[in-house]
C-alpha cells in the first residue's frame, strides 16, 4: 500500500483568487458573447427589455471581479506562499526545465514517468504564466473600451491601438479564455484519474497528496 | 522641326493631364495625350471583401463621387447573378441623375464656359440689353435687368476694393474669343447662380445617401436607404418631397438656364461646329435600370461606329456579352510592363515608368501615359471608341428614343435659328457639340429624375418597401461586369471573385476611354483625335487645345484610377 | 456682406464657391498683366487676416469638395474676411510658375497656418508624389518649418488614408508621421464634415491658441466623444432592438444599426450631432451604419464594413481571411477532437496494460 502525505499548498488567498477568476471568466465570455453579437430577438417591443444594457453590466461587474483577481494573482506571484510564486513553476531552473519535458511526453502517453509535484508543474505553470498576462491585456483593453474618455486609462489602452483595435484583440482574448477552460478542466480531470495528487479537490480545501517519500 | 506645344497640365480638370501638340501653319497637326500619374487601387482590393469594393473605388475621385461605388456594386451583382429590389433601383436611379445633374452643371458653367465666357467683357455690357438678349431665349425668373446690373457692380466694386485675394487670370482678351458683352454678362450671372443650384442636387443625393461627397446607403444587393412611409427614421414623406422639390428646381434651372445658354453661346461659336469631331465611334451603356434585373433601362445604350448613326446597335442589359466580351485594354503605350491588348479581367497591372524624352517631348514609338487605351473589338478589330454624354445622345437619336429626340430636335430647331444656319444632329459631332449634348443629356434626365422619383413613391404606396437582396458567396472563381452611364459617359468595373474575396478588379472609366494614348496600331484616343484640325491662333495661349480638351470634362483622377495625387496643379505652357 | 444681390433680390445666400469665383473673375476683371497681379495681390493684403498655406497631396478632393458645400461661414467669407489664402492649388485660378512663387514668398515670409490634404507617400524616395519636381515630403517639410499651426484636413492628411490601406503600395502616411517637432491638429474623416474644419480655423483665429486635442490629434470639440454616445438609435442599443438585414422590420422601424457593422461604438466623431449637407442627414440617419471613416487605419481594421470586426488573416493561407468568431468556434471544435482523442487513447491504453494500474 501507497503512504501518502496530505500536504496544505494553496492558500485560502490562491483559492479565493481561482474561483473569483474562473466565475468571472466564465460570466465574462457568456456576456461578452452576447455584447459582440446580441442574439435573443431583437424586434420585439411591447414588453419590458433592457437586455444589451443588463448583459453589459454584467459584463463590467464581473470584469470588476477578474481585476481583483487578477491583481490578487499578481501579488501571489511574488509574495504568495512557496507554491504559489513565479520561482516555483516557471521554467528557470534546470528541474522545471526537466519537468516541462517530461509533463509533455506524459501527457502524449509517451513516458509514465510523473514526478510527482505539490505546486503547478512546469507546464502548467507556465500556462498559467501567460493566462495571467493575457489576463492583464485583457483589463486593460477592457478599461479602455469602458473608459474611452479617460486620459490614462485611453493612454494606457492605445498600446494596442484604436478602440477597434483594441475591441478585436480583446474579442479574440475572448476566445482564449474559452479555449482555456475547455483544456484546463479536461487536464485537470485526467490528471485526477491517473495520478494520486488530488488535484480537483485541492482548489476546494487547499490540499494534495504526496507519496510519501 | 516644328515647335511643340506642351500643357502640363490641363487646369479645370480633375487630375493631371499633359497635351502636347504639334501646331503647323495655324492649325493642330499631331497630339499627344498623357496622364500623368498612377496609384493603383485594384492592388489595395486584392483580398478584400467584394461587399467593400465600392466604398474604395468611390475613394477614387471625390468629384466624381457616386459613380464608381454605383458600377461597383453592379460589378459584384453581375457576378452573383443577384437581383436589386425595384425600391433600390428607384434610390440609386434618383442619386446617378441628381449626382449627373450636378456634375453636368458644374462642368459647364464652372470648369468650361470660362473658355468661352470673356469675364473682362461684361464689365461693358449694358444690362437692359442683356435682359432683353435673356428674355428672348428663356423665362428664367432670375434673369432681370436689375439683377444683371447687381452682378455687374458688384464685379466693379470687387475691382475698385482691392480684395482679391491670391487670385490669378486665365486668358481673358484672347483673340478666339467672341461673345458680345451683354451675353458675357449674362454667363457670368448665371455662372453665380449655378453654384446655388449644383449645391441643390447634392442635397438631394445626401437625402438618400447620408451625406455628400461619397455617398454611404449601397450594399451588393439593393440599398441600406430604410423605406418605411409610417416611421419617423426613415424615408418617410418628408424625406421624399424634401427629395422632390430640390430635384424640381434642379430641373427648372437645366431647363431654362443651362440649355439656353449652351445653345445660346454655341450659336455665336458655330465655326467651331466644324472641329473636335476626333473619334467617331461611339459607346454608351443604358442605364436607369427598371427593373430588379436590368433588363429595360430609361437611357438606352449601344455603339456607332464611323459617325453613322445608322449603325447603331444597341447594348441591351446588364451583363450583355455584346459588351462585356468586346472590351479590351491595351497598354503598348502605356506605362505598365509589357506589350499586351487584354480582356479587362485577364489584366495584370505592373507600373513601369519611362518618363519623357530628355528634351521634354513624349517618345512618338515608346510609352508616355498612365492611362491605358480602352478599345472595343468592331469587325475583328480592335478600334477606340469615343464616350460620353454626345456617344449617349447619338445612340438615344439612333435608337429613337423618345425623350432624347425630343429633346434634340428642340435644341437643334432653335440653334438653327440663333446661328442663321440649318444645323443637323451631325453638328453634334464637335467641340461645342460635346457640351450642346451635355446639356441635353441633363434635360432628358432632369425629366427621368422625377420619373424615377414618382415609380419610387408608387411602389411604396403599393406597401413595397423591399430594399436589399442579401448576397452569398459561392465558393469557386466567378466573375463580374458592372457599368454604369457616367456624367462622363461608359464607365465599367470588372472583378475576379474567388472563394468571396476579390481576385482582381479592374476599372475601365470614362476618362480612360478618351485620354487614351495610342495602341499597338497606333490608333489615336479621342482626346489626340480630337485636337487633329484644330485652329491655334497664338502658341503662347493655347486656348483651341483647352476648349476641346474640356469639352469632353476629362477626369484624370479616374482615367488611371487613382486617388489624385495632384502633380502640377499650374499651368505650364512650355513652347519648345 | 450683403449676398443675396446674385439671386435676385431673393433673400438667400450665395454659396461661398460663388464668391470665391468671383474673386477670381475680379482680378481676372482688371485685365492686367501678369506682374501687375502680383502688386495688387500685395496691395490687397490685410496684416490683420492671418495667412494660410494650402497643400494638396495624395487626394480624391473629396475634401475640398466637402468644404465648398459648408454655409456657416461660408467658405467665402473664410477666406474673404478671416484668412488669407496664400497658396492653394484648385482655388488658384492659374499662374504657373507665379503659383509656385506665391507658395515660396509665403513659406519665406513664415507665421502661416498650413493645411494639409491628402497623403504622403514615403517608398521609394516619395517619387509617386511629384509637383514641380519635388516630392510631396520635401515640400511638406519645407512649408511645415515656418508654420505657427499645422492642419490635416481628411484621414488622408490625417493617418494616411485609403492609400495607406494594407498593403499600402505607396508607402502613404500622415502629416505628423513626418513632422515631429510642431503640433498637427487633425481633421480627419473621409470626407471630413466641414464644420469640423472650419471649427478649427475659428477655434485658432478667435482664441489665438490651439483646440485640445485626443491621443490621435484630433480637436476634442469633434471627436472628443463616440458616435455612440450622441447616436439617436442608442435606445435601440440599449434595449436590444437590432436591424438584423437591411430592409427587415428592425431596420424599417430605426432600429439599431449595430448588427449590421455599425462603427458607431469604436468611432470618435461628432457626425450625429453636427450631421451633413444642411439636409440633418449622417449616414445612421438613412439606415447605414458607421463605417469608422475618422478612426486611424479605418480602412483595415473597420472592414469588412457591414460586419463587427475585422478579419484574422491566416498566416501561410495565401490571403485567406476568417472572422474571428470562425476562427474561435474552429479552436474550440478542434481542442474538443483532440481532448475525446487524447481522452480515448488514454482509455485504450489503460485497458491494454489495466493490469498494471491496478496495483
Amino acid at each position: 500500500m501507497a503512504v501518502y502525505e496530505k500536504k496544505y499548498v494553496w492558500s485560502v488567498l490562491l483559492r479565493l483568487f481561482h474561483w473569483a477568476f474562473a466565475l468571472s471568466i466564465f460570466t465574462l465570455i457568456v456576456t461578452g458573447l452576447y455584447i459582440n453579437w446580441p442574439w435573443t430577438n431583437t424586434w420585439m417591443e411591447g414588453s419590458h427589455q433592457f437586455t444589451m444594457a443588463t448583459m453589459r453590466w454584467i459584463h463590467f461587474t464581473a470584469g470588476m471581479i477578474f481585476i481583483c483577481a487578477v491583481i490578487l494573482r499578481l501579488y501571489l506571484w511574488f509574495f504568495g506562499n512557496k507554491y504559489e510564486r513565479l520561482t516555483d513553476f516557471l521554467p528557470i531552473n534546470g528541474r522545471n526545465v526537466k519537468n516541462l519535458f517530461s509533463t509533455l511526453l506524459y501527457y502524449a502517453y509517451l513516458t509514465n514517468e510523473h514526478e510527482e509535484r505539490a505546486g503547478h508543474n512546469a507546464l502548467a505553470g507556465t500556462a498559467y504564466f501567460f493566462t495571467i498576462i493575457l489576463a492583464v491585456i485583457q483589463a486593460i483593453t477592457g478599461l479602455y473600451l469602458l473608459y474611452p474618455e479617460n486620459s490614462f486609462f485611453v493612454s494606457l489602452g492605445s498600446i494596442f491601438g484604436t478602440q477597434q483595435e483594441a475591441r478585436f484583440i480583446h474579442h479574440l482574448i475572448n476566445w482564449y479564455f474559452a479555449w482555456f477552460i475547455l483544456v484546463h478542466l479536461y487536464i485537470v480531470v485526467w490528471n485526477s484519474i491517473r495520478n494520486p495528487e488530488g488535484l480537483v479537490s485541492s482548489i476546494f480545501d487547499g490540499h494534495k497528496f504526496l507519496h510519501k517519500k | 522641326m516644328a515647335k511643340r506645344v506642351v500643357v502640363d497640365p490641363i487646369t479645370r480638370i480633375e487630375g493631371h493631364l499633359r497635351i502636347e501638340v504639334l501646331p503647323e501653319n495655324g492649325y493642330i497637326k499631331d497630339a499627344y495625350s498623357s496622364a500623368q500619374m498612377w496609384r493603383g487601387i485594384e492592388v489595395i482590393l486584392q483580398g478584400r471583401d467584394p461587399e467593400d469594393a465600392w466604398m474604395f473605388t468611390q475613394r477614387i475621385c471625390g468629384v466624381c463621387t457616386t459613380v464608381h461605388a454605383i458600377a461597383s456594386v453592379r460589378a459584384v451583382e453581375n457576378a452573383l447573378n443577384l437581383e436589386v429590389p425595384y425600391n433600390a433601383q428607384m434610390i440609386r436611379n434618383i442619386i446617378i441623375a441628381a449626382h449627373a445633374l450636378h456634375d453636368h452643371i458644374v462642368h459647364f458653367f464652372h470648369l468650361s464656359a470660362l473658355d468661352w465666357v470673356d469675364v473682362v467683357s461684361a464689365l461693358k455690357a449694358d444690362p437692359y440689353k442683356t435682359a432683353k438678349i435673356a428674355e428672348s431665349i428663356s423665362d428664367w425668373k432670375l434673369n432681370g435687368a436689375p439683377i444683371f446690373k447687381a452682378v455687374q457692380e458688384k464685379l466693379k466694386k470687387f475691382v475698385e476694393s482691392g480684395q482679391l485675394g491670391p487670385f490669378a487670370n486665365g486668358y481673358w482678351g484672347h483673340p478666339a474669343m467672341k461673345l458680345p458683352p451683354e451675353v458675357n454678362l449674362l454667363a457670368v450671372t448665371h455662372y453665380l447662380q449655378a453654384l446655388d443650384y449644383q449645391r441643390k442636387a447634392d442635397m438631394a443625393i445626401a437625402i438618400l445617401g447620408g451625406k455628400n461627397p461619397h455617398i454611404q446607403n449601397l450594399a451588393v444587393g439593393g440599398v441600406s436607404t430604410a423605406v418605411n412611409p409610417d416611421n419617423e427614421a426613415t424615408l418617410n414623406m418628408e424625406r421624399l418631397y424634401y427629395v422632390k422639390q430640390l430635384l424640381e428646381e434642379v430641373r427648372e434651372f437645366v431647363h431654362k438656364v443651362y440649355v439656353p445658354d449652351v445653345i445660346a453661346i454655341s450659336a455665336f461659336y458655330k465655326e467651331w461646329l466644324q472641329y473636335g469631331r476626333g473619334v467617331d465611334n461611339y459607346l454608351a451603356v443604358p442605364d436607369l435600370p427598371q427593373d430588379p434585373k436590368g433588363e429595360v433601362f430609361d437611357l438606352p445604350g449601344g455603339t456607332i461606329f464611323g459617325g453613322d448613326l445608322s449603325t447603331v446597335k444597341p447594348i441591351k442589359r446588364f451583363g450583355d456579352p455584346y459588351f462585356v466580351e468586346n472590351v479590351r485594354e491595351c497598354i503598348a503605350h502605356s506605362w505598365y510592363r509589357g506589350d499586351w491588348t487584354r480582356h479587362p479581367w485577364e489584366e495584370e497591372t505592373v507600373p513601369h515608368y519611362t518618363g519623357f524624352k530628355p528634351d521634354g517631348t513624349v517618345d512618338e514609338k515608346g510609352k508616355y501615359s498612365w492611362a491605358k487605351a480602352p478599345r472595343f473589338r468592331h469587325e475583328n478589330e480592335y478600334v477606340p471608341m469615343q464616350v460620353g454624354p454626345l456617344a449617349q445622345v447619338l445612340v438615344g437619336y439612333a435608337l429613337g428614343h423618345e425623350l432624347t429626340r425630343k429633346y434634340v430636335d428642340r435644341a437643334l430647331s432653335m440653334l438653327s435659328s440663333l446661328a442663321g444656319v440649318k444645323v443637323d444632329v451631325n453638328a453634334l459631332q464637335s467641340t461645342p457639340g460635346r457640351h450642346l449634348a451635355r446639356a441635353i443629356r441633363a434635360q432628358v434626365i432632369s425629366d427621368l429624375a422625377i420619373k424615377q422619383w414618382e415609380q419610387l413613391v408608387d411602389n411604396i404606396g403599393r406597401g413595397d418597401l423591399e430594399i436589399y437582396n442579401p448576397p452569398s458567396y459561392p465558393a469557386g472563381e466567378i466573375r463580374g461586369c458592372g457599368f454604369h452611364e457616367a456624367p462622363r459617359g461608359t464607365l465599367s468595373h470588372w472583378c475576379v471573385i474567388e472563394n468571396g474575396r476579390i481576385k482582381n478588379y479592374q476599372c475601365v472609366v470614362p476618362s480612360t476611354w478618351n485620354v487614351s494614348p495610342r495602341d499597338t496600331k497606333g490608333q489615336m484616343g479621342p482626346y489626340e483625335a480630337s485636337l487633329i484640325g484644330n485652329p491655334i491662333a497664338d502658341p503662347e495661349k493655347p486656348l483651341e487645345v483647352l476648349r476641346t480638351i474640356h469639352s469632353f470634362d476629362p477626369c484624370i483622377a479616374c482615367a488611371v484610377h487613382v486617388i489624385d495625387p495632384k502633380g502640377e496643379e499650374i499651368v505650364k505652357v512650355k513652347v519648345l | 456682406m450683403d449676398r443675396s444681390i446674385f439671386m435676385g433680390g431673393i433673400p438667400k445666400t450665395i454659396s461661398r464657391r460663388g464668391f470665391l469665383r468671383a474673386c477670381a473673375i475680379a482680378t481676372a476683371a482688371m485685365g492686367l498683366p501678369m506682374e501687375m497681379v502680383t502688386k495688387v495681390a500685395e496691395a490687397a493684403e490685410n496684416p490683420q487676416r492671418p495667412r494660410v498655406v494650402w497643400l494638396h497631396f495624395q487626394e480624391c478632393t473629396g475634401c475640398s469638395e466637402s468644404l465648398l458645400r459648408a454655409s456657416h461661414p461660408d467658405l467665402a467669407s473664410l477666406i474673404l474676411d478671416l484668412i488669407s489664402l496664400d497658396y492653394h492649388e484648385t482655388l488658384m485660378a492659374a499662374a504657373g510658375k507665379q503659383a509656385e512663387e506665391n507658395l515660396e514668398k509665403a513659406i519665406e515670409k513664415g507665421d502661416y497656418i498650413l493645411v494639409v490634404e491628402g497623403g504622403i507617400p514615403l517608398r521609394d524616395g516619395g517619387v509617386y508624389c511629384k509637383i514641380g519636381g519635388r516630392t510631396a515630403v520635401e515640400i511638406l517639410k519645407k512649408a511645415a518649418e515656418k508654420a505657427v499651426a499645422i492642419i490635416a484636413i481628411g484621414t488622408c492628411a490625417s493617418y494616411g488614408g485609403v492609400q495607406a490601406a494594407k498593403p499600402n503600395p505607396t508607402g502613404a502616411v500622415g502629416v505628423g508621421d513626418i513632422i515631429k517637432n510642431k503640433p498637427v491638429i487633425n481633421v480627419p474623416g473621409c470626407p471630413p464634415n466641414p464644420y469640423n474644419f472650419l471649427s478649427t480655423v475659428l477655434y485658432y483665429l478667435t482664441f489665438k491658441k490651439l483646440p485640445p486635442t485626443d491621443k490621435w490629434g484630433r480637436p476634442l470639440f469633434a471627436f472628443g466623444r463616440k458616435i455612440h454616445d450622441h447616436c439617436e438609435r442608442r435606445p435601440h442599443f440599449d434595449e436590444g432592438r437590432y436591424v438584423e438585414q437591411f430592409g427587415d422590420q428592425g431596420h424599417r422601424l430605426g432600429f439599431c444599426l449595430y448588427k449590421v457593422g455599425c462603427k458607431g461604438p469604436e468611432t470618435y466623431s461628432n457626425c450625429p450631432v453636427i450631421r451633413f449637407n444642411d439636409v440633418e442627414v449622417w449616414p445612421v440617419s438613412v439606415g447605414n451604419g458607421c463605417y469608422g471613416c475618422t478612426e486611424p487605419n479605418f480602412w483595415d481594421t473597420m472592414t469588412p464594413f457591414h460586419k463587427r470586426l475585422p478579419n484574422v488573416k491566416i498566416p501561410g493561407g495565401k490571403g485567406i481571411q476568417a472572422s474571428a468568431t470562425e476562427i474561435g468556434k474552429t479552436a474550440l471544435g478542434v481542442t474538443a477532437a483532440a481532448i475525446a482523442v487524447h481522452a480515448g487513447v488514454g482509455i485504450a491504453k489503460k485497458l491494454a496494460t489495466g493490469s498494471k494500474s491496478e496495483e
